[in-house]
């Protein structure tokens, strides 16, 4: 039979379920012989040998296999693989072996890649794709009809439901004690059907026998891992129907996680992750949890999912360093490298100076503040990992012991990079990605409509993709990364933008701000042909690929705001000559920012993006200020939605852990009296109700307990409605700091006028 | 893993920050000029992270050095 592979997972004992949409729109179950294992090394072959004497009792059975136990490995040595016929056991199995020695005596590997996707990487399949598929007396036959590659491959009708379940909450905030109110069920077909009627089993039923009828491959849900499904079984339970909750394929009841979630750290913040409530044999996407679907829909959660391999269910829900790890994990098995249960590749040493040397970011001009004119950008295209690419940078081949004399070394350092192996585990895994996104990039130039957007949703998800590969490179728990790599990279970024800058000044161009892969540079008079010309220049002299972006109208380097004279890096806005907008690390691009502020904002900036100079621009100024003015007046006089009002922030602490009595932990406080369990990482938004008040809790509500009695705090969002406006005009009148705006407020208010 | 130094806006920071008590031996009007000197030092990060030195203070030095020489150049050109 023929179809695409929707979801798989294991089965005990030894068994691998496959759900397969066939061409005529039903489904298959189909079932494989197959069970995951984990492999042991160890010097001592006494050892290995004991541990095949544990068989029946941990393991269902054992066979000694070549392997390459490292990535840095040039030949195969022989390790004990241990097959386990259930998959819950693989943990287990390898924290016991470990403490049956001293630690390090056995070396164990492939123990926490899930099996779902080891299966697919050794049957050289991925989620969706188009097979043909027999059922043998060993198992399951597969011939894969489609490609990873292809760009224009045919994804299948996957009939979607949307559930919602309103709470009927006995207070302000929904209990799981609460009744369920009402569900609604949104087919993808546009069916609506609404289950209010009858008793809360009733409705419990009813959303049973209606997701058995209508049979959706996707279920979409908002907050379905932390609060809907886990909710729903709390009811269910509470009606003595658990056992009736049956809404996925298998037949099984629903039933919550062992563990909520986790609290993690990324990337200066702490984040929060619930579990994930699959339902086997469809695909439940939680669109509050899923980064991917949110960044690039559907059509890039389906690319991330087929180009690295992992199961629909967990893509939904992955980080791009999950993702990117599959793909790594992918090339590793198919040559035969194990992938390493705890990572093993250590930073080389060096000497205070080499480190001092090599220790660095990428390189950096710093802007020149203010406003300017005629000023050109020029991007590289994906250049951190096309360096991977094509310099051959991976955590096994910088600074590999077989070629210590290789051609190819790392600027600055003087490192050596490995020529025997030509194409390392990271460049391999990046390949797919940055040749993707090109192919992607040409159909998107000469298709247009629903085809020319569902190529960019991809090319936009592959691209979240190549943006983890550098930073999972020097990642501690990256099983394939290495700081030297990841410090090779950065010089190599280095050489390239100083080479691009000084190709540029040598053609008159001068350098006005320049960031790892971006520059740019004025020149009096240049045209786009000039620009255009320059762009091949480099190219040719760096040998990487970098776009023209344009010329701006207009641009603005941004000062501290702590040291008016010093430039910060990141933080500019500009106009196109085309009249497009750039906009980077101001108020209305960050996510903390109420949209009522942003808004207000980018109406300023639409306005300046009208000018055709800077003096235009200017002259406009007055225009901005009166757009500034209105939406004061509107907050004044309490017309502001309230929804636009809100700032959100992500716990760092769980509450009660803070020290300080910031408007987060206060709102954090009052959500946790209101019975809300908050785990540090979680996001909390709020309106400021009474910003000077003495007593923290009336100083913001959380928007959850926000009713028609709340009445926001007006004075103090005129204030930071005042400097946010005040960071997009200042740089074009003195005048408009925030303190000049805030006079004009009361000016208008008093007398009418506009600012000075 | 992760970076083991400092970037060299952040040792910068911090350097600035050891000299705060020399800052405040200064007479109330000099400090403003104090604090533009230093800050100067941060128009040339770049410069200074490339040059390398082990002592993050060569680095805010020369930068400084610098900004006033091209300061004078400036002025005895007028």
């Amino acid at each position: 039979m023929r179809g695409w592979i929707l979801d798989l997972y294991t089965e005990s004992p030894g068994k691998m379920v496959v759900w397969l949409k066939l061409e005529n729109g039903e489904t298959r179950r189909l079932v494989d012989r197959w069970a995951p294992s984990i492999f042991a090394a160890s010097d001592s072959r006494q050892d290995l040998a004991d541990l095949e004497k544990g068989r029946a009792r941990d393991f269902s059975w054992s066979r000694r296999v070549t392997r390459y136990e490292r990535a840095t490995d040039r030949s195969e040595s022989e390790v004990l693989e241990l097959i386990v016929d259930d998959a819950k056991k693989l943990v287990p199995l390898a924290e016991s072996v470990e403490r049956s020695r001293p630690f390090g005596a056995y070396r164990l590997y492939n123990v926490d890649v899930p099996p779902e996707q080891m299966y697919l990487y050794e049957n050289d399949l991925f989620p969706l794709a188009y097979c043909e598929v027999s059922e043998t007396r060993d198992g399951l036959s597969w011939d894969i009809q489609d490609d990873v590659w292809a760009c224009q491959y045919e994804v299948p009708g996957l009939r979607s439901v949307e559930v919602e379940v309103a709470v009927e909450k006995s207070g302000k905030m929904a209990k799981v004690s609460d009744p369920v109110g009402s569900i609604s069920l949104k087919g993808g077909d546009g069916s609506v059907s609404r289950l209010d009627g009858g008793s809360e089993r009733d409705r419990i039923l009813g959303l049973v026998e209606e997701v058995r009828r209508l049979d959706p491959d996707l279920v979409f849900t908002s907050d379905g891992d932390a609060f809907v499904l886990p909710y729903l079984v709390s009811r269910a339970a509470a009606n003595g129907v658990s056992e009736r909750l049956v809404i996925d394929r298998e037949g099984g009841a629903l039933e919550a996680p062992a563990k909520k979630g986790s609290s993690y750290f990324s990337y200066g913040k702490i984040l929060f992750k619930p579990s994930a409530m699959k339902l086997r044999g469809r695909v439940h996407l939680d669109k509050s949890s899923s980064f991917v679907h949110r960044e690039s829909g559907l059509e890039g959660f389906y690319e991330v999912s087929r180009v690295c391999r992992l199961p629909l269910h967990t893509a939904s829900r992955a980080s791009i360093g999950k993702a990117l790890s599959s793909l790594q994990f992918y090339h590793a098995t198919k040559e035969g490298i194990l992938i390493p249960w705890k990572p093993v590749l250590a930073e080389s040493f060096k000497s205070r100076a080499e480190l001092l040397v090599a220790d660095r970011g990428g390189f950096v001009f710093e802007p020149e503040l203010g406003v300017h004119e005629g000023v050109g950008e020029l991007d590289f295209s994906s250049l951190y990992p096309s360096i991977m690419m094509r310099k051959n940078i991976s955590a096994e081949t910088v600074r590999c012991s077989c070629c210590p004399d290789s051609a190819n070394r790392i600027p600055e350092l003087d490192w050596n990079v490995c020529e025997r192996r030509p194409e390392g585990i990271v460049p391999k895994a990046v390949k797919i990605i940055v040749e993707k996104r090109m192919k992607y990039k040409r159909l998107e130039e000469v298709t247009r409509g629903e085809e020319r957007a569902r190529y960019e949703s991809r090319r936009n998800a592959l691209k979240w993709v190549g943006v983890a590969t550098f930073g999972y490179l020097g990642f501690n728990n990256a099983k394939f990364g290495r700081i030297d790599a990841h410090i090779g990279v950065c010089a190599w970024d280095r050489k390239v933008l100083v080479d691009a800058a000084r190709v540029a000044e040598r053609r008159g161009f001068r350098v006005m701000h320049g960031i790892v892969d971006s520059l740019w540079l004025k020149k009096t008079g240049a045209t786009k042909e000039d620009f255009e010309k320059l762009r091949r220049e480099i190219e040719a002299e760096t040998k990487f690929a970098i776009s023209f972006e344009g010329v701006y109208k207009w641009i603005v380097f941004l000062p501290s705001k702590v040291n008016a004279g010093v430039p910060v890096l990141n933080q500019y806005f500009g106009a196109y000559r085309d009249g497009r907008l750039k906009v980077r690390g101001i108020e209305a691009r960050r996510h903390d920012t109420p949209p009522f502020f942003s808004k207000c904002q980018l109406e300023i900036l639409e306005l300046l993006a009208g000018a055709r100079s800077v003096e235009e621009a200017k002259g406009m100024v007055d225009h901005c200020v009166g757009v500034f003015l209105a939406h004061a007046r509107e907050l004044l006089e309490h017309r502001a939605p309230i929804g636009g009002l809100v700032f959100t922030r992500n716990l760092s602490k769980k509450p009660g852990e803070y020290a300080n009595r910031s408007l987060t932990s206060s709102v954090a406080d009052q959500l946790a009296r209101e019975g809300v369990e908050l785990h540090a990482g979680e996001a909390v938004q709020y309106v400021i109700t009474d910003y000077e008040s003495k007593s923290p809790s009336k100083r913001a509500v959380p928007f959850e307990l926000v009713d028609e009695k709340t009445v926001y705090d007006a004075k103090r969002y005129v204030e930071l409605l005042a400097e946010t406006c005040s960071t997009v005009l200042k740089p074009f009148r003195d005048d408009c700091s925030a303190e000049r705006l805030l006079q004009a407020v009361d000016g208008e208010i008093l007398h009418a006028g506009t600012l000075a | 893993m992760g970076r083991t130094t400092p970037s060299f806006r952040i040792a910068e920071a911090q350097e600035i920050e050891e000299w705060r008590r020399f800052r405040r031996a200064l007479p109330k009007g000099d400090r403003a000029a104090f604090d533009e000197m230093l800050n100067a030092a941060r128009l040339y990060a770049s410069a200074s992270s490339a040059a390398v030195r082990t002592s993050r203070f060569e680095g805010m030095a020369m930068a400084i050095a610098f900004h006033h020489y091209k300061a004078l150049a400036g002025v005895s050109e007028e």
